[in-house]
């Protein structure tokens, strides 16, 4: 436990003192902010439709998924793909820390920096509680999926930095895989009843939907969950192969 | 040996692969198969109702559902998330989504087979059995705004009742058999300034329940196969014959649902008259009082307290979910009732509905159009409805309402939404289909927040400019902090 506690904070310390990181967030808070504004301007109009601002923010825009594939790419490029080009694996390697706990203690820090940037977006709840009324049980039920995708994503993007040699690489392979786990949607609009069973299963537009408007399903709890363990396993088990060769 | 090494390799990455990804889809397929939602809403808008629950946990029989409605339907999502809490409550339902254009051969292979006649419906088939439950019956529209820009958005979500109830029918076939008197000047199916009855029927029937009109005078006995006698808004008195078989019936477990208005005999002097139904009420524990119900805290219109909202709710089946809900029932010129000691112990009454302290039943009907509280009218709180049963081994129920505007079509059709509910469930309790009682409906959640121009742009300078350019600062100053 020591061990992925001091990865951990390597690795935090790394994040906050890189100016990369600063740039993600302060692109991440850019385009959630202008979303939010955006969505407040069209509910101050009198004709507007029945909306609701968080519900949005959590996966109701295209702006929503496209931060989460572009900004865990970035965030989990360097973690395993850097220390391969400086050779500091070898030496993290040949230390007495087990796979496992390397790959938990990059996730961990991955996924706490991600959490982090959303914590940030904690302000939109309270202006809006300034202005109006706000369910915080639906708000509360958002931050679960926003919390649960990020897992899914960041294990992702820990998967691809331990079998890439490039950080561009491994940015471009978690990138498309999040982006084919996103475009699973599209099969649900273009199947008919029987066929499209399936991708409504994994479908995580519909999922992040349910989460939005404050309904946690326990399947898509589930799916999310244990594709965490999936690709984290199957990072710990490509670190294993390494160590070998 | 390098060979037999990248072999081995192989083998035990493909076998941990194949292991991964098997236990992934086995726990997902249990996953999906045995699941269960949870609504975080502060409001509760995505729960299930406590009946519905307990009808989709005792639900034995598997019941197919089919919805045939298009992807892009405005009510689509409501319907899927719906039928997927009653999946997550039973393995029984079985639901299929028919889209018109992507499943065009089962979807009218479904139209055909349940002889469906509306394009967008919802199917309950269970064996042989089957109910289809048009959008109508589960959307309600608010059409406020379309003269401005021609749309008519979702006012609210019926679905839960009109689907429970559709269950029941295809479950439990039984069609309660409801007669309505008639002979006395009773409330008919159409009549001027919507004071018809026809909504009420209706209702009735799309709830499976068979009506009919009875005549009462000259008849024996009240036929075998009622379910239910209604009276709806006697204006002449029924005879004492009349009351006699109503009472004969009600003594062998029948069941008698009384709107009796005040009845009024206009003449050269205008004075209270009988329904002739007045002996028999009070031998079962409700006195029917002469007077006209003003209730000026309760009151529509300032100046107009005849004409007031019923909202104190005593605890009982029928009007639970109402004062949960905090639904009103709108009275026009009703009577007041009083609840007595039954002359049969074996009966007892209580009240349902009544005014508040400040209303009183005036007995002075010389100036109707300034009426005042004096010593001689009843005081309040006067009981609107009260419900009779039996504490015996027959079954016999009976509810008396003050007014039979409570099921006028106006009623029916007005915003508040109290009148149906509390007519339909005053039926379903007096049927015996208390499970049946009726869900209200579900508000659209609109959240609302209108911000002003300057409040507007502060936002925007606040969200967009300052906070992100914050961050971005500190991001500068590490930078440099490295460089040094």
């Amino acid at each position: 436990m020591s061990q992925i506690y001091a990865i951990v904070k390597k690795e935090m310390w790394q994040y906050f003192f890189s100016p990369v990181a600063y740039i993600v967030l302060s692109s991440f808070i850019l385009i959630n902010s202008f979303v939010f504004y955006v969505v407040l301007a069209a509910m101050s109009k009198s004709a507007s439709p029945p909306l609701s601002p968080m519900a949005l923010l959590f996966g109701g825009t295209f702006f929503f998924w496209l931060v989460l594939i572009v900004m865990i790419p970035v965030i989990t490029m360097r973690l395993g793909a850097e220390e391969r080009k400086l050779g500091t694996i070898e030496t993290l390697l040949t230390s007495p820390v087990s796979d496992f706990e390397i790959v938990i203690g990059k996730f961990a820090a991955a996924f706490l920096f991600y959490l982090f940037a959303w914590l940030l977006t904690f302000v939109y709840v309270l202006i809006l509680k300034a202005y109006g009324e706000v369910d915080l049980g639906s708000v509360f039920s958002g931050y679960i999926g926003v919390t649960l995708i990020g897992a899914f994503f960041v294990s992702i993007g820990i998967f691809a930095t331990i079998i890439s040699r490039n950080q561009i690489v491994a940015a471009v392979i978690s990138f498309s895989i999040m982006a084919l786990m996103v475009g699973m949607t599209f099969f649900t609009f273009i199947l008919g009843s029987g066929k499209k069973e399936f991708f409504q299963n994994i479908d995580l537009l519909a999922m992040m939907e349910n989460f939005s408007k404050g309904i946690i399903d326990s399947r898509n709890v589930i799916y999310l969950i244990s594709g965490t363990i999936l690709f984290l396993a199957l990072a710990v088990k490509s670190l294993e192969a390494r160590r070998w060769q | 040996m390098n060979r037999k090494k990248e072999i081995l390799k192989g083998t035990n990455w493909s076998i941990f692969i194949i292991l991964c990804i098997s236990l992934f889809v086995i726990v997902n397929y249990l996953s999906i198969r045995h699941f269960k939602t949870f609504d975080m809403t502060f409001s509760g808008e995505f729960s299930l109702s406590e009946q519905t629950k307990k009808f989709l946990k005792n639900l034995k029989e598997e019941i197919e559902i089919y919805v045939l409605l298009p992807v892009g339907d405005e009510s689509y999502e409501r319907v899927e998330r719906l039928l997927n809490s009653f999946k997550s409550e039973s393995p029984k339902i079985k639901v299929e989504f028919l889209d018109p254009e992507k499943d065009r051969e089962k979807y009218e292979m479904v139209l055909k087979k349940y002889s469906v006649t509306t394009p967008n419906a919802v199917v309950f088939a269970n064996k042989e059995r089957s109910k289809w439950v048009e959008k109508d019956q589960f959307v309600e529209y608010d059409f406020s705004n379309y003269q401005f820009d021609g749309m008519a958005k979702v006012k609210s979500f019926k679905g839960e009742g009109s689907f429970l109830n559709a269950m029941y029918e295809v479950v439990d076939p039984r069609k309660p058999k409801i007669y309505f008197t008639i002979g006395h000047g009773e409330r008919r199916d159409f009549e001027e300034n919507n004071k018809g009855i026809y909504l009420f029927k209706e209702r009735l029937s799309k709830e499976g329940a068979v009506t009919e009109e009875l005549q009462t005078i000259g008849l024996a006995e009240i036929p075998e196969d009622a379910s239910l006698v209604i009276v709806a808004g006697p204006q002449m008195p029924f005879t004492k014959q009349e009351e006699e078989i109503l009472e004969r019936y009600f003594e062998r477990g029948g069941a008698l649902f009384l709107f009796l208005d005040p009845v009024i005999e206009e003449g050269k002097e205008m004075k209270f008259g009988k329904t002739g139904l007045e002996e028999m009420c009070e031998r079962f524990g409700v006195e029917l009082l002469d007077g006209l119900i003003v209730d000026p805290e309760a009151s529509l219109l300032a100046g107009r307290a005849q004409t007031f909202f019923g909202v104190n709710y005593s605890h009982h089946s029928i009007t639970s979910d109402l004062e949960k809900n905090k639904y009103p029932i709108l009275f026009i010129l009703a009577r007041p009732l009083k609840v007595v000691d039954a002359v049969n112990k074996d009966y007892k009454s209580e009240t349902l509905i009544s005014t508040s302290s400040a209303a009183w039943g005036e007995t002075n009907l010389s100036n109707l159009k300034d009426v005042k509280k004096d010593e001689k009218d009843h005081q309040g709180v006067l009981t609107l409805s009260a419900v009779v049963s039996s504490k015996g081994k027959n079954k016999s129920r009976m509810v008396v309402v003050g007014d039979s505007d409570v099921i006028s079509e106006g009623a029916f059709l007005s915003q508040l939404g109290g009148n149906s509910i509390f007519a339909l469930n005053c039926v379903h309790y007096l049927v015996e289909q208390e499970e049946r009682i009726s869900i209200p409906p579900k508000e659209v959640s609109r959240q609302s927040i209108v911000l002003t121009s300057t409040q507007l742009i502060t936002n925007f300078v606040i969200l967009v400019v300052l906070f992100p350019f914050i961050i971005a600062v500190f991001g500068v100053f590490v930078y440099f902090v490295r460089r040094r």
